[in-house]
Order: structure tokens, then C-alpha cells, then sequence
């Protein structure tokens, strides 16, 4: 299976590996381009076809979980250093929620 | 004001500027989750546990099509933390105070202590995870020497709350070490700012009239166990008399007229034979006045794991659970007061911000942050499985012994190796799993399965387990009915 390395990012190719059948194992290479993953069968309960099925189903859903952490990784740290040592981290910002009509603004 | 109104006016108060000034590069994604149901739906779960189903493909138009995103379900989104108008710095506060109320502050401050008075039993259950002896063996009991460091050790610990359980063998054997146990923590608790809780572990085939009359006046709680009808029960819980079963309701006959039922609570262990009699041990527990069962599956530790006429495989306790929580709603629709225990901790999880201290379902695992061990022979361990693999001579959890202090136990890397594999936050498998809010780590269950402290959840028996429960207890409480009504009922 040849996948494309601007579509999918290595953990997300990773992860939908871990959570794969018990009956295959798979290799990855890769060229400039692309992933290329290699799949075994070590019984006959499944096919390859069926295995790359499933194995694409879970690597879009973990791309999707990829883009989340990306996006909030850093967010997700801060909130749990908040919640450890509410104390020691301080956040300035500027909450409308203080303010919901701006009646203060600009005073 | 109906809530259903008030929610309507708090949406339309958030809206007041219009949904359009906020499209687009506006709304920002705070940290979630999520999970595929079996019927391709999207299970979204915030860092806070607050969760949403929405259709499928509703993930991807949140991460890269927000400007397509309906109205109603933006507002539902930013109401369960998903995402936010605002910058998400502005999150960081309340988010955090809403982790640290589900969560604590991630110490370790023990505040179950298990002492384990005596190896010494009168009975040789099946299914029994530790190794017991005859019950003329005194020199398997805890020495008033031992003890008294086990006492300091208790009053040196850092919170103030603490549990102290009595275990076996049957702790009973052993009561003059509970008297003076609960005496001497007693008389030195206010000097030390503790409050103390007790619990005794019997089987209850022994216990008299002083020593429930003890029991009363110190409000020592009784944890016991019984397995279902007398045919199950017996069948496992082996007694040169074979009348483990009798014993039992001879006894709860007792203390229900010294003391009172309130004080007793009974535990089941799902052996072979019980996964074919959900509804007959249900209706036992109903007969005998319990008002909660706690469907357990067997503990893969000692001779547990060894015998396999009592073992069996995860899907066969899934079906197990599964007709046994349906006879048990069935039951209380017929106005019955039975609650099953397991899904009370998970639903608790699900539905409010909280979350109770059940050491087998948290994240840092309960191990060694929320309870510790106190084996007979003086040595620490992490939790009670921790003691358990000890008697098959893996000494792993096995964080120190009663002549050493907490901070000697805390620093060594035992411990550390314990507490540094104790994070569903922190595992790759979990980490980025929609139902990690409501389920926890156990590293000694993988060391002990896996032989694999870190754990692989594609093959864990214990991930199966929680998936299976969470997932199929949402789907309860999601469909409104009458059955969602009684599981919301059973939080407190």
C-alpha cells in the first residue's frame, strides 16, 4: 500500500499500525513521496484486502487525531501545567467574558 | 424556567453578535478527542470529559471545514470545551480548574491502608489471588512489633482522611491486632490531625456477637463477599464444612440484630460458573436485602491465572455484564433499589465533573498514589495485586518494608518505575483514546498479563474491558429512556 506522506503523517501511520489485527504484521518503508507499508497475513482469518480496509479506516481517523494535537498540543501542556501548579503559571488575557457588551472598552 | 428555555436564552446570549462574525479563522480547537462508535457516529470528548455524538464526518468539518458548521452545533461545541470563540489562552484557567476537580493534584497521598493482618484462613477458595495457610499458623500473622510500625507509619503518612482496611487470610483470625490497631489509631488521631475510617475484610463464617459488638461501637465496616446463590458460592469458596453459604447468611442473620446491614458490604468475583447465572445472583443479592452488586470480573493474579477451570475469556464476561446491568434496570423498573457498583464509578465520570477514588479505574493509577499495602511480613506494596504477584516470587510492586521511611519508599526505583508507568495522559494508546476521561491505568494488571508494565492495549484484557463497559453505558444513557433515567439516578 503506497500512501502519501502530505496526506498522512508517520504517527498517524504508526498508530492506525498499533491498533491492527493480531494476525498481520506489516513494514514501513518510504520514498521522497510516500509511506509504503507492506502487510503479512500469519493466518488465514483475514485477507489483505480486508486488513488494508480496516487499516485505512483507522489512519484517517488518527490523521484527524493527528491534526487535533497539532493544533493544541501546546494549549493541552498549559492546561495541565495550570492544573499542577495553578500558582506558578500565570495567563494574561484579555477575557470578554468580563466585559460581554464592551461597556469598559475603551475607558 | 424549563431548562430546555434556558438554554435556548444562554444561546442566545452567546450569539448576540452573530454567528457569522465568529466563522472561520475565529473559532480555535481546545484539546479533544474522539472515538468511532459501531454505528460510524462520533464520540467527542474534551480534556474534561464532557462529551458529544455527532454524525460521522463531523470531526473532520471541525478540524478543517469550521466555516460549514451549523449554528446549534457550534453552541454545543463550545458548551462542552471542543472549541472557542475566544483565544484559547483565555481557556487555560477554567479548563485547568475543571482537570484539577475531576482529577486532584496528581500526589501521592495514600488514603487507603491495607493491613494484612494474617495469611491465616478457614477457607481455600478457587479463585483466592494470594497464598494462605492453616489456621493454627500463627507465624503468618503481624507481630504487635510490626504493628506498631505500621501504626507510625499511618500517622506519618501525608492525608488526613485515611481508610484503614483489615485483610487476610481472614482478618477475624487475627482480632486482637484489629482491637489494637483501632485503639492506638484512635487515641493518637486528633493529636496527628487524621480522620480514620475502618473496614474489616471476612468472609464472615466466624464472626460472634462481641466481636459485631467491637465491630458497632467503632463503626468498623464489613466488607464480605458473597458469589450468588448457594450453589455458586459454595462451588468456589471452599470449606472443609461446605457450608460457606450458610455460614454467611447465619452471620448477616447476627448483625442484623446486633448492628445493622448498612454496615455490611458484599463483593462478587465472576467465576466460569457464574457467567451461565447473571439473573440467579442478581435475585439473590435482591433476597438477601443488598442494594448494590459489583459485577466483577476474575483478577488474572495468583491462582487466578493458573487455574483454568476458572478462567474464561473478555467477551464472555461482556455478555455476562451486559444481561446482568439489563435484569438489574429490568428490576428496578419493577421498584427494586439495586445498583450495579462498576457502572456507578464510570457513569459518575461520564455525567459530572467528579469522580470518585476507585484505585482500579484513575489516572495516575490508585497504585501507591491512593493506597498502599501492608503485608504480614512488614514488606510495602502498591496495592493489594502488587502483594498478590509477590507470592508467586515477583517482587515488582513491592515498594519497601515498615522500617523504612515514606520518602526512602517514594524515592526508590521501584516506585518510581511504578508511578513513571501510571498515566493513561502519558501512554500512546491512551493518550489520544475519546474515552481516557473515563478510565484509568493499571500497570500491575499488564505486568501480570502482559508481563509488559507499559502495556499493549491492541491486546490488553483490561482495555477490552473498559471500552466495552464505557461505550455501551453512553449508549444506555443516551437514548433517554427509562433506563437512562435509572443510570442517571444511580450517580450521588
Amino acid at each position: 500500500m503506497i500512501l502519501s506522506k502530505q496526506t498522512y503523517s508517520l504517527k498517524a501511520v504508526r498508530e492506525a499500525l498499533y491498533w491492527g489485527e493480531k494476525n498481520s504484521t506489516a513494514i514501513i518503508n518510504e520514498d521522497s513521496n510516500s509511506w509504503i507499508i507492506d502487510f503479512n497475513l500469519e493466518s488465514n482469518e483475514d485477507t489483505i484486502d480486508s486488513i488494508e480496509f480496516n487499516f485505512l479506516k483507522r489512519l484517517n481517523d488518527f490523521q484527524l487525531r493527528h491534526q487535533i494535537n497539532e493544533e493544541t498540543k501546546n494549549l493541552r501542556q498549559l492546561i495541565y501545567a495550570k492544573m499542577l501548579f495553578p500558582q506558578h503559571i500565570s495567563v494574561q488575557t484579555n477575557d470578554k467574558n468580563d466585559d460581554p457588551l464592551e461597556l469598559l472598552e475603551g475607558k | 424556567m424549563v431548562r430546555a428555555d434556558l438554554n435556548i436564552i444562554r444561546k442566545e446570549f452567546r450569539a448576540f453578535k452573530g454567528v457569522e462574525h465568529y466563522r472561520g479563522e475565529f473559532l480555535h480547537l481546545l484539546p479533544f478527542n474522539f472515538h468511532r462508535l459501531k454505528d460510524e457516529r462520533e464520540l467527542l470528548t474534551s480534556i474534561t470529559g464532557d462529551y458529544i455524538i455527532a454524525e460521522a464526518g463531523s470531526v473532520d468539518k471541525i478540524i478543517n471545514h469550521r466555516s460549514t458548521l451549523d449554528e446549534p452545533f457550534i453552541h454545543d461545541l463550545i458548551a462542552g470545551h471542543f472549541v472557542s470563540y475566544n483565544p484559547p489562552a483565555e481557556q487555560i484557567d477554567i479548563l485547568a480548574n475543571r482537570l484539577r476537580t475531576k482529577k486532584g493534584l496528581y500526589e501521592i497521598k495514600p488514603a487507603l491502608h491495607i493491613i494484612v493482618l494474617t495469611l491465616r484462613c478457614d477457607h481455600t477458595c478457587s479463585y483466592c489471588q494470594v497464598s494462605r495457610v492453616t489456621e493454627n499458623k500463627t507465624d503468618y500473622d503481624l507481630s504487635k512489633d510490626q504493628l506498631n510500625l505500621i501504626i507510625e507509619k499511618i500517622l506519618d503518612s501525608q492525608e488526613s482522611s485515611i481508610t484503614v482496611e483489615f485483610q487476610g487470610g481472614e482478618s477475624l483470625l487475627a482480632f486482637d491486632n484489629i482491637i489494637y490497631t483501632v485503639e492506638a489509631l484512635k487515641e493518637r488521631a486528633t493529636v496527628r490531625n487524621k480522620k480514620f475510617k475502618f473496614v474489616t475484610c471476612t468472609n464472615l463464617s466466624k464472626i460472634t456477637k462481641d466481636q459485631i459488638a467491637f465491630l458497632k461501637e467503632n463503626t468498623i465496616a464489613i466488607s464480605s463477599s458473597l458469589d450468588g446463590p448457594e450453589f455458586i458460592h459454595n462451588s468456589i469458596r471452599h470449606i472443609k464444612t461446605r457450608d460457606s453459604h450458610q455460614r454467611l447468611l447465619s452471620s448477616l442473620s447476627i448483625i442484623d440484630e446486633v448492628w445493622s446491614r448498612d454496615y455490611v458490604d458484599v463483593l462478587m468475583t465472576t467465576s466460569r460458573l457464574s457467567l451461565k447465572h447473571p439473573k440467579e445472583i442478581i435475585d439473590e443479592y435482591i433476597r438477601l436485602g443488598f442494594r448494590s452488586i459489583f459485577l466483577r470480573p476474575i483478577s488474572p493474579y495468583g491462582f487466578a491465572l493458573r487455574l483454568e477451570s476458572i478462567n474464561y475469556g473478555s467477551e464472555d464476561f461482556f455478555e455476562f455484564y451486559q444481561i446482568g446491568l439489563e435484569y438489574i434496570l429490568e428490576k428496578c423498573k419493577h421498584g427494586f433499589d439495586l445498583r450495579e457498583q462498576y457502572a456507578c464509578i464510570v457513569l459518575k465520570k461520564i455525567l459530572t465533573p467528579f469522580q470518585d477514588n476507585y484505585v482500579d479505574l484513575m489516572s495516575p493509577s490508585g497504585s501507591m498514589t491512593r493506597v498502599v499495602v501492608y503485608d504480614y511480613d512488614g514488606n510495602i506494596y502498591a496495592s493489594d495485586e502488587g502483594r498478590m504477584l509477590a507470592q508467586n516470587r515477583d517482587f515488582t510492586f513491592q515498594i519497601g518494608n515498615i522500617n523504612q521511611s515514606w520518602k526512602e519508599i517514594y524515592q526508590n526505583n521501584s516506585s518510581r518505575n511504578i508511578l513513571s508507568h501510571s498515566f493513561t495522559e502519558l501512554h500512546a494508546a491512551c493518550s489520544n483514546c475519546a474515552l481516557e476521561p473515563y478510565c484509568g491505568s493499571d500497570p500491575i494488571h499488564h505486568h501480570a498479563t502482559q508481563f509488559d508494565i507499559y502495556g499493549n492495549m491492541n491486546d490488553s484484557t483490561f482495555c477490552k474491558r473498559s471500552k466495552f463497559i464505557i461505550e455501551y453505558l453512553i449508549s444506555l444513557i443516551e437514548k433517554g429512556d427509562e433506563n437512562s433515567e435509572i443510570l442517571r439516578s444511580w450517580i450521588h
